[in-house]
């Protein structure tokens, strides 16, 4: 089910009269009511992935119970293997078994030996990228007693398939998440309107922003050898925008759906185009797995304790699996080394952490030395996007040989360009609010809190008109479903 | 708790009222106004000319045209809006008339020669247009539905299909909403009726007696600049209906084998209309989408083995017309139409 859907907009009413009013007073039956409900919207999309769901659930509950009492530090250190073997098994056959094969026989072509396997007619699950970090989370805090192991299955159950973010994040840290589902929720007034506020915004970024971009990015990335210089990089611009609007969008969704039904998930993004330098970014963008990776990853390779070459190698390593994460392409890889080579030069001079606080905190506009970082930061990330968006490598390199010839410095011409105007003002007025409440959790946050009613209610219905007039009601997918 | 869904209904409840309002009152494609193409319908079979027409049913509308007693030609083209120009001069001889409807379907051409059937007046011959996506499974054509009945009457199998659940699903469409709300102000000014007219060529688009189409005024005179931009906006916006063409689907194959038996065993003659692509597109056809060119080999050997006469082409090289004979990038004129028939 999509959050974009008109099925979900049925869904989710019901689910709430279910949920604050019908079983309102019962914590098992509202955890297994989240439970049912979860299913049925994963189920919505393909009811034989269940099963993958149930299974990775139940092995790790049953994991988690016996880390509890198990002392043999062998037995535990199995335990937790087999988690990580069971997760990251699923994960390398439904995402990447294609991959390994496609390259294992390209490599012994290289060397004169032809082999012939056929490649199998794999479906890639929703969501199993995250729901899979989520539950390894779990197992990794249990094994380091970091977080004592669920004892109720049902509560466990419903941390791993809670649908808000179920299928594309935040991925939630059990630390965070499972505790939230032992404690008898209350309906909280702000925190639910709280919540319907970011849905909207949410629903903005992904219906308006998002989609009408992806129609452009789409175009001039199918037809780049076609076009201009100048045309590519408007794609590429078009490209950032679709991606963040469409994964924040998502999680705005998620972490709004969340608040509606007394559920705290963690900020995912934090205005990650208005960063200084690259390291900031990555403190701002899909926080959740950055920080994953971080705790996860690069912590137990040494971090940045080492020498040199020990931060070059985990700095690469993080950054490369963070890019095959993404999806079983080389131009993931290359999306990743290239952010590992912007990363670098900040962590090997100790500049990787300058950043911290909001830019411009408490001023309306940055200084001309951060705003020069800022767009030298996003110029860099819209370079590594042409990258992540492009169908190969061979793609790429000819799509960023097209930007730096002559052609960049004539007029950008495709078809629909006239409509494409109203998509760049759009965007641009987007810029601006995202802007005016880059140091709230998103955009809105405070944005006519103090208000009068009807100045309020007028941004609400101007924001709801916005999206039924311009938003692109395909339907479309979410970008990150496939990762 | 109370207080929470008061407001988020004070919230919902007139966004969705105007989402009703304008979705049925500015209705788009005429969903909700069953009397748009029984109006056209009346004017086309009381032998006068219609125009003011947009967004209506045009499945609809050749059902209503079908069933009318002034309607009873022995020369019938069922096709696609590339072979809606066909018009009764090329065929002086004959009582011809063109029931062609955009982005035909095999359940479109097949619903239409079932309701020649149905209203029993079967004509001598018939014209099938035949276009790439005629055999691509996966060329997303819905519209057939409105008239599915007949389809499934063909077919002997009973109406899978809830038209009705489809039409009311609309109202809660946004992007419904969205071509409503530009027929908003037609709706108020009283101005969304079909009119009737003696001219063939006016403002808006007209269809003739003869069921044939004239594009409107701005479309038909295009200069060759505009013309150019509409062919490359149609490259870079994707084929029509054949972007996921990945084989000759074996059902729709079948369904046609049966019409075409069909047709001989009621004594009508059948021939088949190739319309061309403009010469850019035709070359990223040939690059791009090599289903379409296996199609019309299909198409010549079934044509050839069937003793069936076939005029025109996907390839407007061959057919020796440049771009000058396209409104678009899959439109020909008049002109080129002409060529193809008479040659």
């Amino acid at each position: 089910m999509l959050f974009n859907s008109i099925d979900f907009a049925i869904f989710l009413p019901i689910f709430f009269i279910l949920y604050w009013f019908v079983i309102n007073n019962n914590l098992k039956l509202q955890n297994f009511l989240i439970v049912a409900a979860s299913y049925l919207f994963y189920g919505w999309w393909d009811w034989r992935f269940l099963s993958l769901i149930l299974f990775s659930t139940i092995v790790d509950y049953t994991v988690g119970r016996k880390l509890r009492t198990e002392e043999n530090q062998t037995k535990r250190k199995f335990l937790l293997w087999t988690s990580i073997l069971v997760n990251l098994g699923f994960l390398g056959f439904f995402k990447y078994y294609n991959f390994f094969l496609d390259n294992f026989i390209t490599a012994f072509s290289f060397f004169g030996t032809e082999i012939n396997i056929q490649g199998l007619n794999i479906i890639l699950p929703v969501g199993i990228s995250f729901y899979t970090f989520q539950t390894l989370s779990y197992t990794i805090d249990v094994y380091k007693r970091k977080l004592e192991p669920s004892q109720d299955f049902i509560a466990f159950t419903a941390f791993v398939s809670f649908f808000p973010q179920l299928v594309a994040g935040p991925i939630e840290r059990a630390t965070n998440l499972l505790p939230q589902f032992y404690k008898k929720r209350q309906f909280d007034y702000s925190k639910a309107v709280d919540g319907m506020r970011q849905i909207l915004w949410g629903l903005f970024k992904k219906i308006v922003i998002a989609d009408n971009c992806a129609e452009f990015a789409n175009q001039i990335f199918n037809n780049s050898i076609d076009l201009n210089g100048s045309t590519l990089v408007l794609g590429a611009l078009f490209f950032t925008f679709q991606i963040y609007g469409d994964f924040s969008g998502y999680s705005d969704i998620a972490i709004g759906t969340s608040r509606l039904f007394g559920f705290d998930l963690k900020q995912n993004f934090a205005f990650p185009y208005f960063s200084r330098d690259i390291a900031e970014f990555w403190r701002r963008w899909h926080i959740s797995l950055s920080t994953w990776f971080r705790d996860y990853l690069y912590i137990p390779l040494g971090g940045s304790r080492g020498g040199t070459w020990m931060k070059i190698r985990n700095t690469f390593a993080i950054f490369i699996v963070s890019g095959f994460w993404h999806g079983a392409n080389w131009t993931f890889i290359v999306w990743g080394t290239l952010n590992a080579i912007y990363f670098l030069p900040l962590l090997l001079t100790n500049n990787n952490r300058n950043n911290l606080q909001t830019v411009a905190q408490g001023k309306l506009l940055p200084g001309l030395k951060e705003f020069s970082f800022m767009l030298l930061t996003f110029g860099l990330t819209v370079f590594a996007w042409i990258f992540f968006r492009a169908d190969s490598i061979g793609h790429a390199i000819s799509y960023v040989s097209e930007i730096l010839s002559p052609s960049l410095f004539s007029i950008p011409k495709f078809a629909g360009m006239g409509r494409a105007l109203t998509t760049i003002i759009l965007v641009a007025t987007f810029v601006l609010v995202e802007w005016k409440g880059r140091e709230g959790q998103y955009a809105i946050a405070h944005l006519g809190t103090k208000w009068t009613p009807t100045l309020r209610y007028a941004m609400y219905y101007s924001i709801i008109f916005l999206i039924m007039y311009f938003g692109n009601f395909n339907e479309n997918q979410f970008i990150y479903f496939q990762f | 708790m109370k207080k929470f869904i008061y407001k988020a209904t004070i919230i919902t409840l007139p966004v969705l009222i105007l989402l009703l309002l304008v979705n049925y009152f500015g209705d788009a494609a005429r969903l909700f106004d069953s009397d748009y193409e029984k109006q056209m319908a009346k004017i086309v079979a009381s032998n006068k000319y219609v125009t003011n027409i947009e967004n209506y049913d045009e499945r609809l509308f050749q059902k209503e045209l079908i069933s009318d007693k002034n309607i009873q030609p022995n020369l019938v083209i069922i096709g696609s809006s590339r072979t809606m120009l066909i018009n009764s001069d090329l065929f002086p001889s004959a009582l011809l008339f063109n029931n062609s409807v955009s982005g035909a379907s095999i359940e479109d051409i097949v619903s239409i020669y079932e309701l020649y059937k149905f209203n029993k007046k079967s004509p001598q011959k018939i014209i099938i247009g035949i276009d790439p996506w005629t055999f691509n499974e996966n060329n997303g054509q819905k519209r057939w539905q409105s008239i599915s009945a007949y389809y499934y009457s063909f077919q002997n199998t009973i109406n899978q299909e809830n038209t009705t659940y489809f039409k009311y699903k609309e109202l809660f469409s946004f992007s419904y909403f969205q071509s409503s709300l530009k027929m908003i102000p037609c709706f108020i000014a009283g101005n969304a009726n079909p009119k009737s007219t003696k001219e063939t060529h006016n403002l808006l688009a007209t269809k003739l007696t003869d069921g044939s189409f004239v594009y409107g005024e701005q479309y038909r005179n295009a200069n060759q600049i505009e013309i150019d931009n509409k062919i490359n906006s149609y490259l870079t916006g994707g084929i029509y209906s054949i972007e996921a063409f990945d084989n000759i689907s074996v059902r729709i194959l079948n369904e046609f084998e049966k019409l075409i038996i069909d047709m001989k065993e009621n004594g009508i003659e059948i021939e088949f209309f190739l319309a061309p692509y403009a010469p850019v597109v035709y070359d990223k056809i040939q690059k791009k989408y090599p289903m379409v060119l296996k199609s019309e080999e299909m198409i010549n050997d079934f044509a050839s083995s069937n003793n069936i006469k076939l005029y025109g082409s996907f390839n407007p090289y061959i057919l020796g017309m440049d771009k000058t004979y396209f409104y678009d990038g899959m439109h020909c004129k008049e002109v080129g139409i002409e060529m193809i028939i008479k040659n």
